[in-house]
């Protein structure tokens, strides 16, 4: 695969990257930004990427590994979550749904970053429990207890229908 | 069915269809005599609906501009060895003139005669640093209420051919002014810019025929600076660093810099 394939390939997960991105951060000035930062970084190590495996996964790791250092880097900050940052719902789309989106969308907000990774990666992108392990560097068995763990609460977090309009945190 | 319920991760891995298909349609089976756990499966089911109606729209959004142009990275996936080669060949001029030139990659230089017609490396890296010392926000002409558009028309013009306005934002730096400085072949442009702490980077920009120069490291006292040439320019983008995180910062700067200008 020439070079110039392989950068195609890249850029062709763009948008699925920014869809995790924007998903998981709820912020899409930051989500663009760490899309920006894992397509740098993706071209720069390209000679790393192995043939034959998967360049979605590979991109997911190396955003994970992105985010986690912003957030380690960011972890005496306050923290604030603008939950207004959504995008807008889809019109008509999964009106028989049992989920309202807007209480979806505001109980995502409240769940732990690590459990909404989780569902995320699995529930949105449809990664394997093994891709999604790969990509948080944890065991497939952890996986499956955090992405149990996250649909409960999600479960319990819509029924409950609390949230508020911004969550300050001091972490 | 003999089971009190069905367990956790037996529901989850349904739902994901991480079962092999003897054990989910024996769960499926099950599912009918123990509505608890049933409706636990339509409610995960429901959940990865409503993710896919909030999010999927983004899918079809146009890539923001920078994302794309960081993807236009035209030095990607060039093995280390190739970009260091490549500046190996183009390094002889500048070391005699009391310059440390290097490959990005920071290895001695070899000294050797180029094969190909290259830039006076020695010629830009004194007038961009010297451009680069001297470049108080006095001597520049600021980014007026015409903005970015402004200044690109405002060097066009004196320099006889249209130039890109490239931006730092993404890095925190923001253009505070450009002018225009004589240089051997014409008018050259240079661009500073300043972090929030006033830190700077500037782009020098000069007109020099040669056959394209990859991303290449120069260092002279405690000026770093990454330059290439594009056929009939060659840039150089300065700065003070400390440090070799200052060092990626600037390439990364660079390379960004590159992207925009390149396209």
């Amino acid at each position: 695969m020439s070079t110039e394939t392989k950068r195609q390939a890249v850029v062709a997960e763009v948008p699925r990257l920014r869809r995790y991105a924007i998903a998981l951060m709820r912020d899409r000035t930051e989500a663009d930004d760490l899309v920006h930062d894992v397509v740098l970084r993706a071209l720069d190590k390209l000679h790393l990427w192995r043939e034959g495996t998967n360049m979605r996964t590979w991109l997911f790791t190396i955003m994970h590994n992105l985010h986690a250092n912003e957030m380690r880097r960011r972890s005496r900050m306050l923290d604030v979550v603008p939950m207004d940052a959504a995008p807008p719902r889809a019109e008509a789309a999964g009106q028989e749904a049992a989920v309202e989106l807007s209480e979806l969308s505001g109980a995502m907000g409240n769940l732990s970053p690590l459990h909404r990774q989780v569902l995320l990666l699995i529930g949105l992108e449809g990664m394997t429990y093994g891709e999604a392990a790969g990509v948080l560097d944890v065991p497939v068995g952890t996986v499956m207890s955090r992405l149990s763990r996250a649909r409960e609460d999600l479960r319990r977090k819509i029924d409950e229908g609390t949230h508020t309009a911004t969550i300050r945190r001091v972490k | 069915m003999s089971e009190d319920r069905i367990s956790d991760s037996e529901l989850n891995a349904l739902v994901d269809g991480e079962l092999d298909p003897a054990r989910q349609a024996e769960i499926e089976a099950w599912l009918a005599d123990d509505p608890e756990s049933a409706s636990r499966v339509a409610r995960y089911r429901a959940q990865n609906a409503g993710l896919h109606a909030l999010y999927d729209d983004i899918l079809n959004e146009d890539i923001p501009p920078k994302i794309a142009a960081a993807s236009q990275n035209s030095r990607a996936g060039v093995p280390p060895w190739a970009a260091m080669a490549a500046a190996i060949a183009l390094i002889v001029v500048g070391a005699a003139g009391g310059w440390i030139v290097r490959g990005e990659a920071g290895v001695a230089p070899v000294v050797q005669v180029a094969a190909t017609p290259r830039i006076d490396t020695q010629e830009l890296m004194v007038r961009a640093s010297m451009a680069h010392v001297v470049s108080h926000e006095d001597e520049l002409r600021a980014v007026s209420t015409s903005g970015k558009a402004g200044v690109g028309d405002y060097l066009a013009d004196r320099m006889g051919k249209p130039i890109r306005v490239p931006s730092l934002e993404s890095f925190g730096y923001r253009l505070i002014g450009s002018r225009v400085l004589p240089d051997t072949d014409g008018p050259a442009a240079q661009f500073v810019f300043a972090d929030e702490t006033g830190k700077k980077v500037s782009l020098y920009v000069r007109g020099e025929q040669a056959d394209g120069v990859d991303i290449t490291y120069a260092l002279a006292d405690d000026l770093s600076m990454f330059y290439w040439n594009d056929s009939d320019r060659s840039y150089a983008m300065v700065t003070r660093v400390d440090d070799e995180q200052g060092r990626e910062a600037l390439l990364n700067a660079a390379r960004m810099v590159h992207g925009q200008l390149s396209r």
